[in-house]
């Protein structure tokens, strides 16, 4: 990759423009540093719920990374809701995003390079009455300074992680990091009560010895056993809502299985909401009630699952459906692959990023970005194609 | 764990042999032969003596320069060594492990002392500086610790003599004990002496961690930096965790384990240095001790010093495995 | 859209760029795009539409991201300036009387005694009356100086005065320097061939090749440094070679007893590197086993290798400049910045005269703060883990 961008040397950055780009992005993280430490009073981070049967709305969220090279917009306006007792399933290509989506929420996007610059990240919390007007109050995640996050990372929003191999601490044991959230969640707890917690959440996720696993160290136990631990870990502060970042993907096929098996369960036992994030489309369609698709920092096209795979409307999604290896096709035809690459996301151009690669490509597809177009009342998507309909 | 323990003991041995053949016929190459700068001045005006002086070399056994006679000479003294003997000390004309017994407390307590504030004024700071990264905090913290490692340590302690000693008069710059006073041979008498012994050790020990504080400093912040970007300390952050839970005890630990084999190589390197300290000083230690035995060809006393040395850098190296076996689960010593 | 505006910072407002011309521009809108910034640069940019970094660039962005980088580089820089420019350069001012009577005599600044110092005796006289009445005057010699103009106070001729021999501090400070970093490089170099040679075999080949090196690394490991340096350094003082021949044994001395370190550092490298996937592809595509290692292996060493040959200087002074001062490195009349040091053993000259020694301490520390300086930086800047 380094060897072939040698060649054409005159795209990289002058020495000026490198200055330029590190003086500007001094400016902007010392900026956005001192915006997150600023003390608030509460009622500058509490806004209203546009539908108070969602857990969380996400509308026009923006994030920024300030690299070297210059700023790279990883999440770019991007809108959507997750309803209560829902699984809505976030998909897209490696780079386009959705992991800083759901970092953004949970106020994880690596400092002081990666900063939310925009947007509303509303939280329905249940603690918010309403207001005067009959509004449901709820907690603006984007505003809301750190010290009050706490409150809310991993007891309302909790996250599983991609790695489950390095995402345990190796020094601790399973129970001690286990019990470390009821004593933060739950101060008058005391230890066996703390202990007999973890070990019910241990058996809940289907560990065959919790007492056993309670007192081993992460590194004695194996992937699928970890990922099931932080399971625990994330059902332990009774969430609303679980993030969950391509929880199987660093797992074999099937233990995969039998983790969004029990992800499933789960939810529906424990009446929550899961946000799964994942490039896997038969995941999504075995697990979610709703899909958004991304593409570089975009949501293109939003809806339930059967919108989303009966009738796909964004060419992106289509390509997405075509490349999925079907068993049961006699055809001999190679795999359908979408041409061309993800664009690199520093200086996008206000326009189509998918223009590139796309087949239906039209003339207007050079103007500015197309916005959403509702198709239905539960289907929109981001291009000029369906702008008539 | 037995196994393992025995088995890194006789790869010691083998080290250990190694070394002292090393600094055997090194020591045995000095010029400074004991007999001749003994009987320097006598020979000058007693021509009898020169004539007798090859027969005094023999006597202490380091007549014979040639190749053979400086592996007779090892071999003799490795003899004496498996007996549990060093050999008398030429200077002292006691046995070397007396001479050394008596002297390395004061040495050891320099060292170890040393090593305590060292760890504890060079951690904390380490932490600080990996966590505002680029700040005033962490340049100020990083230079300043910095300087100290860039610090000779006579020059810095010829620095603390001149300021705290000479033109201050706070400290004592020399010795361990006021030479004019008297301490009766009582318990007061007794603590009275101890006072007057800390207190001339707070420059000694002062100069030993100002210049040991730098190297483990940048290495806690070294490792602070790589252990905060590990997956984990997201898991932390999302449980709900304060930024300093997060830190002092999610990452501490983790810090702690490479930090367990720099431990190691500490006691050894401290003792080492501190043979220039205690010279500056004048304080009766085995480091200066082994520099007059140095000056003055004293061979049983230096191969004692130097294996001394070897013995406690093996024991460090051991030491610094199990260390990290208990503080790295993952560890197994096998 | 009005919470948005409301983030923009302050202080450094995003300027409003109408047009694309100069290459800054572009970049300067790259953060939150504008709707009207973004036409220009589609319109403009159809392709590419951002700019990549050299891989040099990313190595000297990184390097100097920590302002130490600079401090070090600019320390080391003034430090080899100083010293082997300045004394041509002060071999230039013949006006200064001590300067011209050298260069007649045909001396080695830095060895040349001054000897213009008239001799007149400083004395102190009291007064004191006896019970008698008679006035005794004392006249009390406090210090008869010959023609030897020592332990001089700076002045125009001696910027640092001169030392207890006559000779002038502020030229034997850059003598000094010449040799610390003279030694400091050929010893590090050494050290680093040294290593390479022992270590890259030793992880090559492992097995008992791997055993046997690896327990001799232990050996040289496990001698303690400074006191074999010491007898090292005494056993040459017998030899009775001229103080410049004698530099050379010095350097072999110190390598001597240093080279383990690296050794073990590409030992360890090499140990990880053979499990990497093209390395067994190299073996795969039949390379001989010397290109394979000086190739292919070696060359992934050396970011690893330069910073620890970096931070190596600084130690490696600091040992030149113990034993010089502890009278066994260089010897005088040749100038080292410990021998310098040295001198403040004596009470007088310690407390009385701190332009002889505490310039020469300062020296010291610069050259050891820069290199350390210079090689943190240069580690996080080739961290093959560092982000971009």
């Amino acid at each position: 990759m380094k060897k072939e961008k040698k060649e054409k040397y005159s795209n990289y950055i002058s020495l000026k423009e490198s200055r330029k780009i590190i003086r500007y992005n001094i400016g902007q993280m010392k900026y956005y540093e001192r915006l997150k430490r600023k003390k608030k009073e509460p009622s500058e981070y509490t806004t209203t719920m546009h539908d108070e049967n969602n857990i969380i709305e996400v509308e026009d969220l923006e994030t920024c990374f300030f690299t070297d090279t210059g700023t790279v917009q990883s999440v770019h306006g991007v809108s959507f809701a997750v309803p209560k007792n829902k699984v809505v399933g976030i998909v897209g290509e490696s780079g386009c995003g959705k992991s800083v989506t759901s970092l953004s929420i949970m106020q994880l996007v690596q400092a002081p390079q990666g900063q939310v610059v925009g947007g509303q990240i509303r939280f329905n919390a249940e603690e918010l009455g309403y207001d005067e007007e009959g509004r449901k109050l709820c907690y603006d995640i984007v505003q809301m300074p750190t010290k009050e996050m706490y409150n809310i990372r991993g007891k309302d929003i909790t996250m599983i992680f991609q790695e489950p191999m390095t995402s345990l601490n190796p020094v601790f044991t399973i129970g001690y990091q286990l019990d470390e959230v009821s004593f933060l969640h739950t101060p008058d707890i005391t230890k066996e009560a703390a202990k007999a917690y973890s070990i019910e959440m241990l058996k809940k996720v289907g560990i065959s010895m919790p007492e056993h696993t309670y007192e081993s160290y992460p590194h004695e136990l194996s992937g699928g056993m970890r990922q099931r631990v932080m399971i625990a870990m994330a059902l332990a502060g009774r969430p609303k809502l679980i993030i969950a970042d391509e929880p199987t993907t660093a797992l074999d096929v099937t233990i995969q299985a039998q983790i969004l098996e029990l992800l499933r369960d789960l939810q529906k036992q424990e009446g929550c909401s899961i946000m799964l994030i994942t490039h896997d489309l038969g995941v999504i369609a075995e697990m979610a009630d709703e899909v958004v698709i991304m593409y570089a920092g975009r949501v293109i096209e939003r809806g339930t699952v059967q919108d989303i795979f009966h009738h796909p409307l964004h060419p992106y999604t289509v390509g997405l459906q075509k490349s999925k290896p079907l068993i049961n096709s006699d055809t001999n035809e190679p795999l359908y692959s979408i041409p061309g690459q993800v664009p690199n996301p520093i200086n996008l151009p206000n326009c189509c990023y998918f223009r590139n690669r796309c087949g239906k490509c039209m003339e207007k597809c050079k103007g500015e970005y197309p916005h959403e177009i509702k198709v239905s009342e539960t289907h929109s998507v981001s291009c000029y194609l369906y702008e008539q309909e | 764990m037995f196994k393992y323990i025995v088995k890194r003991i006789l790869i010691s041995i083998i080290i250990l042999l190694g070394v002292s053949i090393i600094v055997y016929f090194l020591v045995r190459l000095m010029p400074a032969d004991y007999v001749d700068i003994k009987f320097a001045s006598q020979m000058l005006n007693n021509p009898a003596v020169a004539e007798r002086i090859q027969e005094f070399k023999e006597l202490y056994g380091i007549g014979d320069n040639s190749f053979l006679g400086i592996l007779k000479g090892y071999f003799s003294w490795l003899g004496n060594m498996f007996r549990g003997e060093m050999g008398d000390s030429f200077i002292y004309n006691r046995p070397v492990e007396d001479v050394i017994g008596q002297n390395m407390w004061i040495s050891f307590t320099i060292a170890i002392v040393a090593t305590i504030l060292q760890f504890l004024i060079s951690i904390p700071l380490g932490i600080t500086s990996a966590t505002h990264q680029y700040s005033a905090r962490d340049y100020v913290t990083t230079v300043l610790t910095m300087i100290g490692i860039g610090l000779p340590s006579y020059f810095f302690a010829a620095i603390a003599i001149k300021l705290f000693s000479q033109s201050l008069g706070w400290f004592p710059n020399s010795g361990l004990l006021t030479p004019t006073a008297t301490y009766p041979d009582t318990f007061a008498g007794f603590m009275q002496k101890l006072g007057d012994i800390s207190w001339h050790l707070v420059l000694p020990i002062f100069v030993s961690v100002i210049l040991s504080i730098g190297g483990l400093m940048r290495y806690t912040r070294t490792n602070t930096l790589e252990v905060l970007n590990a997956d984990y300390i997201r898991t932390a952050r999302a449980k709900g965790l304060s930024e300093k839970t997060v830190i002092y005890k999610h990452a501490f630990r983790n810090t702690l384990i490479p930090l367990a084999t720099l431990l190691a190589g500490i006691l050894p390197s401290l003792f080492g240095g501190m043979l220039i300290t205690e010279k500056v000083f004048a304080i009766d230690g085995i480091g200066n001790l082994a520099y007059q035995a140095l000056r003055q060809g004293d061979i049983p006393f230096i191969m004692g010093y130097n294996m001394f040395l070897a013995v406690l850098s093996v024991l460090g190296t051991l030491f610094s495995d199990i260390m990290y076996s208990i503080v790295d689960p993952r560890v197994k010593l096998s | 859209m009005e919470e948005k505006e409301n983030l923009v910072p302050e202080e450094q407002p995003i300027e409003p760029v109408d047009a694309v011309e100069t290459p800054e521009a572009e970049i300067a809108d790259n953060a939150p795009l504008s709707e009207s910034e973004a036409e220009v640069a589609a319109q403009e940019a159809e392709e590419v539409t951002y700019k990549e970094m050299s891989p040099l660039r990313l190595v000297m962005r990184r390097f100097f991201r920590s302002k130490l980088s600079i401090v070090g580089i600019v320390m080391i820089v003034a430090l080899f300036l100083f010293s082997f420019l300045g004394p041509p350069i002060a071999g230039a001012f013949t006006n200064i009387p001590w300067i011209a009577d050298a260069k007649a005599e045909g001396h080695s600044l830095e060895a040349h005694v001054d000897r213009s110092h008239p001799i007149t005796p400083i004395e102190d006289t009291t007064e004191i009356k006896d019970d008698e009445g008679n006035t005794i005057i004392v006249v009390e010699v406090v210090s008869h100086e010959g023609d030897l103009n020592n332990l001089a106070d700076p002045s125009g001729d001696h910027w640092l005065g001169t030392d207890d021999q006559g000779m002038d501090v502020f030229v034997r400070l850059m003598y000094g320097g010449r040799i610390s970093l003279l030694i400091g490089f050929i010893v590090v170099i050494l050290e680093t061939l040294i290593g390479i040679v022992i270590g890259g075999v030793s992880g090559y080949f492992g097995g008992w090749v791997d055993n046997v090196l690896m327990r001799i690394v232990d050996i040289f490991n496990c001698i303690p440094t400074l006191p074999i340096l010491l007898i090292g350094t005494a056993v040459i003082d017998s030899w009775g070679l001229e103080p410049d021949e004698q530099i050379y044994v010095l350097m072999i001395i110190i390598t001597l007893f240093g080279w383990s370190g690296t050794a073990r550092l590409v030992r360890g490298q090499i140990l990880g590197l053979r499990e990497q996937e093209y390395i067994t592809a190299t073996e795969v595509m039949g390379l001989s086993t010397p290109r394979r290692i000086f190739r292919h292996l070696i060359p992934n060493v050396m970011p690893q290798l330069i910073v620890s040959m970096t931070l190596g200087l600084g130690s490696v002074i600091l040992y030149e400049s113990t034993l010089s001062y502890l009278g066994l490195g260089v010897q005088l009349p040749m100038a080292a910045w410990g021998s310098m040091i040295a001198l403040a053993d004596k009470t007088e000259i310690l407390n009385y005269h701190m332009n002889v020694w505490l310039p020469a301490g300062f020296l010291i520390v610069i050259a050891v703060l820069g290199f350390n300086f210079i090689g943190d930086g240069l580690r996080d800047a080739m961290d093959p883990k560092a982000k971009k």
